[in-house]
């Protein structure tokens, strides 16, 4: 169950007329996927970086499976890295100094587990030590022959995998996909959709995703919009 | 045994003179350990300053950059007023019988103070530079801040914080003015090159100091050539495209 409800303000870039950027968004949903629409600016991706805990909203709420990350009236804003939420930037992000498995394992490192309640559901592959989990992710996206490799050296779909790898190792409680698709050519965007479609079959893991392609997904979706 | 001396035996310039060796020794020694220090202290004060925007940054950035261009004369008065057997910690650090008046220690804290603006500015700018959705990226999969900073910000700024750190170890070797004012100008015991060469001059032994001046010439070319090899040869990223 993803539960959102955020309002938030940026004040207007300096020498900019008018009175800012507001934005007010809230949803909430039983389903695993949600799609969130709307025009490029209309803040999509502060909606994302405030659920992950990037960005503080002024006011909010947002509860994920019954975990509260954020609940502005009771005090509560759970720091990013205890989250438990997996991030897939719009350009990846991946770190460009570590091999495609140091990417991956990135998230594995020891005395990392979060605190909040509800976590017991959340282990992909139960009992498995980090090494294995990574050497099944990365069988499974099929990026195990470039795992050596750095960043700057595969190819698009496979820096989308190693992305999406890195952010499933750590068996986070939901995810969220900042346009994925959206720096791929259009025939490798066909394949990596039903890719992904078949991949959270796998996971089963609520996820976010913005896009503003036309005919998204084959999943269910909720359309939701801000105010600028 | 004088290296020089071993190559140019003819040359009055390079005749035999243990002396000599132990300025080059004790310069490179104070350089060394003043900016071993000032890259810890630097690079940790640049990381504290970039994360974010705190009431009076603009003050504390400009106190950390101004070493840069006070008179290094001035920087050697306050260090006095802080250390020396009056000033502010000087009878604490009497206590611990630390004493840096007049020692090589203090040509130490001499130079660290004048090349912290040039590791600091370095490293703020390097830092600054990182992708902060690198950063984020980092802090979504359950890294600390320090983690953020060890595994990611760090390795990534790391060419442009080891470009100042060698400017300031090539700079903190001709330091003068404020290690003369703390440190004195003791021959064998604080008398670096630039202080060698200053006395060498003044005693009308000029062979004497063009040979210092030719050694300090060579050993900043020789730290801005590696300066620059590190820079280059090292690890290179490729840019995702």
């Amino acid at each position: 169950m993803i539960d959102v409800a955020i309002t938030h303000r940026l004040p207007p870039a300096r020498g900019a007329k008018g009175k800012g950027f507001k934005i007010d968004v809230s949803f909430a949903t039983e389903d695993r996927t949600l799609v969130l629409f709307g025009h490029s600016g209309s803040g999509k991706t502060l909606t994302l970086q405030a659920i992950a805990g990037l960005m503080r909203p002024r006011e909010g709420r947002i509860v994920i499976n019954g975990a509260t990350l954020l609940d502005t009236a009771a005090g509560i804003d759970i720091p990013a890295r205890d989250r438990g939420i997996g991030y897939v930037f719009q350009d990846y992000a991946l770190f460009p100094h570590l091999s495609v498995r140091k990417n991956v394992e990135f998230g594995l490192g020891a005395g990392r587990r979060a605190s909040v309640a509800g976590n017991e559901d959340r282990a992909m592959t139960g009992g498995a030590s980090g090494k294995q989990r990574v050497d099944e992710l990365l069988e499974l996206f099929e990026i195990d022959h470039v795992a050596q490799n750095l960043p700057g050296n595969i190819s698009g779909g496979q820096r989308q995998r190693t992305a999406l790898a890195r952010a499933l190792a750590t068996s986070p409680r939901a995810l969220l996909l900042d346009e994925p698709f959206s720096a791929l050519d259009p025939l490798l965007r066909v394949r990596m959709r039903k890719e992904f479609t078949r991949l959270f079959a796998h996971f089963d893991i609520p996820a976010i995703i913005i896009t503003h392609d036309p005919d998204p997904w084959c999943c269910t979706r909720t359309a939701a919009s801000a105010t600028a | 045994m004088d290296f020089l001396s071993a190559l140019f035996p003819q040359s009055p310039l390079f005749a035999a003179d243990t002396l000599r060796v132990s300025v080059i020794l004790l310069t490179l020694k104070v350089a060394g350990i003043a900016t071993v220090v000032s890259s810890v202290l630097g690079i940790l004060t640049a990381w504290c300053i970039a994360r974010r925007p705190f009431p009076g940054r603009t003050w504390v950035d400009a106190l950390c950059a101004l070493p840069l261009v006070l008179p290094p004369t001035v920087i050697g008065y306050y260090l006095i007023l802080l250390v020396g057997r009056r000033g502010l910690l000087g009878p604490w650090l009497a206590e611990f019988g630390i004493n840096l008046m007049f020692s090589w220690e203090g040509a130490v804290v001499a130079a660290t103070v004048v090349v912290f603006p040039l590791i600091y500015k370095s490293a703020r700018a390097a830092l600054e530079a990182v992708d902060h959705n690198l950063e984020n990226a980092a802090r979504t999969l359950g890294a600390s801040e320090w983690k953020v900073f060890l595994r990611v910000s760090l390795p990534l700024a790391w060419r442009g914080i080891l470009a100042g750190v060698m400017l300031a170890f090539a700079r903190g070797m001709g330091e003068f003015g404020a290690t003369l004012m703390i440190a004195g100008n003791l021959p064998g015991r604080t008398q670096t090159l630039s202080l060698a060469i200053y006395s060498a001059f003044q005693a009308g032994d000029d062979a004497q100091a063009l040979a210092l001046v030719i050694v300090t010439s060579l050993l900043c070319m020789g730290v801005l050539i590696l300066a620059d090899k590190l820079a280059t040869g090292g690890l290179s990223f490729g840019r995702g495209a």
